[in-house]
């Protein structure tokens, strides 16, 4: 994904991906479970210069407190566990509603963007 | 139970130590179980990524692994500042409740406003306990006293010749009873702020 120029047009763009992340994070979850490190790899693009991976934890926090996902701890034969997550059934009926709304924002916008 | 990997060299074992050592700290806030959840996962997240490049030169791995992960400063602080006004505002607990208010104002502007306006709400309230405290031994110096007609002073006046006091040892139980009164509004309110914010 080629990045618009300019100072400014990032921080917008930083802020947008940022508010979509439980969209995205539990867009990944609702099909199976993934460990952290996983997760951050298969949204890494969507993960810019001014977001570090470790802003994908305490969502994972809030999503957990949310009942929107749940974890699990996995012992690994390198002795290191891993925490894997997964989407709820409220997670999952979240991310319909979230999927909806995103859709609608996107036609609006696009007929706004037509008029002008 | 958290672990820490073998690394052969001893800069990375080091560069490890410190990062995690900034991890721990910045956690301290919560409690040992939530510590230790976070501290786990996150040298679980460091360990997968240096398998990822296995072979390579160990440090320069490591120092990889952790500017991708970002400062433990920055990624932390929504973790702790929500924990701690959760953990606050579920126990009543004075001390939880100010040390998240600490963090929530590092957060932003508006979280820093209304940080301070928590702060000044407890402040009040902290003068009534001390007027309901120090009534007892300096009951001529603490209080609701009037001066004159329309004229009242309320706390520690110091020179109280020629005043009334109002309330008299009554002074003790109305300053509690507002402290508490205080208490519970505050907490409350920061409870309804922290549900309208998520």
């Amino acid at each position: 994904m080629t990045k618009p120029a300019g100072r400014q047009n990032e921080k917008w763009e930083t802020q947008i991906r940022k508010g979509l992340l439980d969209l995205i994070i539990l867009s990944y979850l609702r099909d199976r479970e993934y460990y952290g490190y996983e997760l951050i790899s298969e949204i890494r693009d969507f993960i810019s210069m001014d977001l570090s991976e470790g802003t994908i934890y305490p969502l994972l926090n809030r999503l957990k407190k949310e009942k929107l996902i749940t974890s699990k701890w996995v012992e690994m034969d390198s002795g290191v566990p891993r925490k894997y997550y997964r989407a709820t059934a409220a997670g999952q009926r979240a991310y319909d509603e979230m999927k909806a709304s995103w859709r609608e924002l996107n036609l609006s916008l696009e007929k706004l963007m037509k008029r002008r | 139970m958290t672990f820490d990997p073998k690394l052969s060299d001893p800069n990375a074992a080091r560069i490890w130590r410190d990062y995690f050592a900034r991890v721990e700290t910045m956690l301290q806030p919560l409690d040992a179980d939530q510590r230790l959840e976070t501290v786990r996962e996150l040298k679980s997240h460091v360990f997968e990524h240096l398998q990822q490049l296995e072979g390579q030169n160990e440090v320069s791995n490591l120092l990889d692994a952790i500017e991708k992960l970002g400062q433990p400063e920055e990624f932390l602080k929504p973790v702790v500042a929500g924990k701690l006004l959760d953990a606050a505002t579920r126990s009543y607990n004075p001390r939880k409740l100010f040390s998240g208010l600490m963090y929530k104002r590092r957060l932003s502007l508006g979280h820093a406003v209304l940080s301070l306006l928590f702060a000044i709400g407890y402040f009040f309230l902290f003068l009534f306990l001390l007027i309901a405290v120090f009534k007892i031994p300096f009951p001529d110096s603490v209080g609701l006293f009037q001066s004159g007609p329309g004229d009242y002073v309320l706390g520690i006046p110091g020179n109280t010749t020629g005043m009334t006091d109002l309330l008299g040892l009554w002074t003790v139980p109305v300053a509690l009873l507002i402290t508490g009164i205080l208490y519970v509004g505050l907490t409350k309110l920061l409870q309804l702020v922290i549900r309208q914010n998520r």
